[in-house]
């Protein structure tokens, strides 16, 4: 498995550490998307909610809680074909990501079932309602050896996301992901 | 719920232990994080869906246990802190039902080359069946 292992990490090696092209979340950061989300485990916290508090306070206006990167993140549940269309162009006219190329290279070796062992966020900078969307750069950063696993053989395969406001250009934060990507036809019974 | 601006830093030592959190999980919460978290996914509204996958019941998602971790974290730090890192480890499956019980203790302090003041600390959340459900590391700055 050790020659496997090098052989792939050669061919994974023109993908590694390139970012990909900037794409934005589906809708801005605003005051009630913040609400939704603080409703939804009753965080009352005053500088998601109260605009004077939050004025007085050290982040100077209402922010969002930094941990809402991979909830902006989500994609528009539904849409008008027109704009389904518009968003398909935009998607396709985006040079293809270093980091998808490495997981077709992946697919290739039959590794295709994607789990998320882990993933970390760290946050840079507060951003909140007045900041527009979120632009996202991802990036493959490393790659394990092939293990076997309860679930079939596999690679640990890490990627990195690096998230922009739209309103000044700021790396407000990052988020590190460990998955597990797998051949599922291969599992030990 | 009465919140405070900050703790004081210098009265936070490794050890210190946080002020548990009670939650009732219920369908509510369950419609709440779907649309308060954008997450449409079948396994998290309908329970037919997340059965036939072996869950006991539709489930709480990433982005509501890193939103309690975050209401955890700040409720004893002070709305003047600012979370800097938060990792979360989910080993079990959140349901209606439940009621989950988080709690945190200190691991470090210390001040970074920025010179931050910073909190790392250990969540962790348990339910009515099991302990340690999730698993979290965070880090929070304080003012």
């Amino acid at each position: 498995m050790e020659d496997a292992s090098a052989a792939l990490k050669a061919e994974l090696e023109p993908f590694l550490n390139k970012p990909g092209a900037r794409q934005f979340t589906a809708i801005e950061i605003e005051k009630q998307f913040v609400w939704d989300y603080c409703a939804a485990v009753e965080d009352g916290n005053p500088v998601y909610w109260d605009e004077e508090i939050a004025k007085k306070s050290r982040f100077g206006r209402l922010i969002a809680p930094p941990n809402t990167l991979m909830t902006l993140n989500r994609p528009a549940h539904w849409l008008p074909k027109e704009q389904q269309d518009k968003a398909a162009a935009v998607a396709a006219a985006l040079p293809p990501s270093p980091q998808a190329l490495a997981r077709e290279v992946l697919a290739k070796h039959g590794f295709t079932t994607v789990t998320v062992v882990n993933r970390e966020e760290e946050y840079f900078e507060p951003f909140g309602p007045g900041d527009g969307r979120l632009a996202m750069e991802d990036r493959f950063v490393a790659v394990s050896d092939i293990k076997t696993t309860k679930v079939g053989p596999g690679v640990f395969f890490t990627y990195e996301i690096d998230y922009y406001t739209e309103r000044d250009n700021r790396l407000v934060g990052r988020a590190r992901n460990v998955t597990l990507i797998y051949n599922g036809s291969g599992a030990t019974k | 719920m009465t919140y405070h601006a900050s703790i004081d830093f210098a009265s936070v030592k490794e050890g210190d232990t946080l002020p548990n959190i009670s939650f009732e999980v219920s369908y509510t919460t369950l419609a709440q994080d779907v649309s308060g978290t954008r997450d449409y996914y079948p396994i998290h509204h309908d329970p037919d869906f997340a059965k036939s996958g072996n869950a006991r019941n539709i489930f709480l998602n990433t982005m509501w246990y890193q939103g309690m971790v975050n209401r955890f974290v700040s409720e004893w730090a002070g709305y003047e802190s600012f979370l800097r890192k938060l990792s979360v480890d989910m080993k079990s499956h959140g349901c209606p039902g439940d009621t989950l019980t988080i709690r945190g203790t200190v691991l470090a302090t210390r001040v970074d080359d920025q010179g931050r003041k910073l909190v790392d600390l250990d969540v962790r959340m348990d339910n009515q069946l099991q302990p340690d459900v999730l698993l979290s590391k965070v880090t929070v700055e304080i003012p």
